[in-house]
């Protein structure tokens, strides 16, 4: 019995674990991608206005700089590698102000938060 | 290989205390569910020590909710019948009174030489000997003999198995199929496709079970 209600508080634990931590993983997402979302989605529009650019791109290094170690606690390592890379390129065409770069780099990162968001949510396909 | 080396200690000492929380037997006594849970833990556990692109979180949680999930659908199977039923079997009679219960062997998909062989290992010489011989649900075989059992001299060879002539048993015993057919005159049965197994043991002495009726 005393096993039984061990294991029954184990699980509910567990199950508390994930409910947080996707709860966790998505809001920051959802946060990161309002930002990538609001960044210049052309050369011109780049161009344009690179201090805002800049700014915002900060801001998206900044916020994943600090949960990169929490998200690699239960997200695979590949998609991490993935989503990183895409931010240095990013963070680096920003500061260079390389327009084609930075376009290609802040839709790599759009995509990579997306699919994190989606593994690590209670969504059929993710767990199909 | 800091890391690998660290992650091993990890995943090792998560299964031990895991396993001695589940309280399990040894291997050759494990149920259905719990050799599945094995299997699904060794692969499981494997992954993120070799693999260090796999977090570790990956192992830990998985192992966590099968182990524990075992633990609660062993409990809810001692509360009720139809759970340990589907969790574990039942036990099944598959010799009683000295004959093989044919239609419980088919249902276990347990073949005659199967059986012989169990009951070889449990120092059985013949089905005849037995008064029940169970399978019981963690793939043991329990035996208990005839208190009046006939005598069996050596072991009982099969020479016909599910009407099929076992030649390199009959060869070996020194018996030919002349032999066969004159004995199964003498117990007047003309078709050996109605034979279930035919025993002879080593004093020569003749067991036929024919098969039952569909």
């Amino acid at each position: 019995m005393k096993t039984f209600i061990a294991s029954l508080i184990l699980l509910c634990a567990v199950a508390t674990f994930i409910a947080f931590n996707t709860a966790y993983i998505v809001r920051i997402s959802d946060e990161m991608l309002e930002i990538a979302e609001s960044l210049p989605e052309s050369k011109a529009a780049f161009e344009a206005d690179i201090p805002s650019a800049m700014e915002k791109t900060q801001r998206l290094w900044d916020l994943w700089d600090k949960t990169i170690d929490k998200f690699a606690f239960t997200i695979g390592y590949g998609h991490i590698d993935r989503a990183d890379d895409a931010a240095a390129e990013l963070y680096f065409a920003a500061k260079n102000g390389d327009g084609d770069s930075f376009i290609t780099a802040a839709a790599k990162f759009r995509d990579c938060l997306t699919r994190m968001k989606k593994l690590e949510s209670f969504d059929f396909g993710s767990i199909m | 290989m800091a890391a690998i080396f660290i992650r091993t200690l990890i995943i090792y000492v998560i299964l031990i205390a895991m396993m001695r929380f589940t309280g399990k037997r040894q291997i050759g006594q494990l149920q259905v569910s719990e050799l599945i849970t094995a299997f699904l833990i060794s692969e499981i556990a494997s992954n993120p020590i070799t693999d260090n692109n796999i977090p570790l979180l990956h192992a830990i949680v998985p192992i966590t909710v099968i182990l524990c999930l075992e633990v609660i659908a062993s409990f809810l199977s001692t509360k009720s019948a139809v759970i340990k039923k589907f969790l574990e079997g039942k036990p099944s009679v598959v010799v009683r009174n000295g004959v093989p219960v044919q239609k419980e062997m088919a249902k276990m998909r347990m073949s005659v030489e199967d059986l012989l062989c169990q009951l070889r290992l449990k120092d059985t010489p013949s089905p005849s000997v037995v008064d029940y011989a169970i399978f019981e649900p963690n793939g043991q075989i329990s035996v208990f003999p005839l208190e009046n059992a006939p005598s069996v001299t050596g072991i009982a060879h099969p020479v016909i198995v599910d009407g099929h002539i076992i030649n390199y048993v009959l060869s070996e015993i020194g018996k030919d199929e002349k032999w066969l057919f004159k004995t199964l005159e003498k117990k007047k049965i003309c078709n050996i496709k109605t034979v279930f197994l035919m025993t002879v043991d080593d004093g020569d002495a003749v067991t036929v079970y024919k098969k039952e009726a569909k």
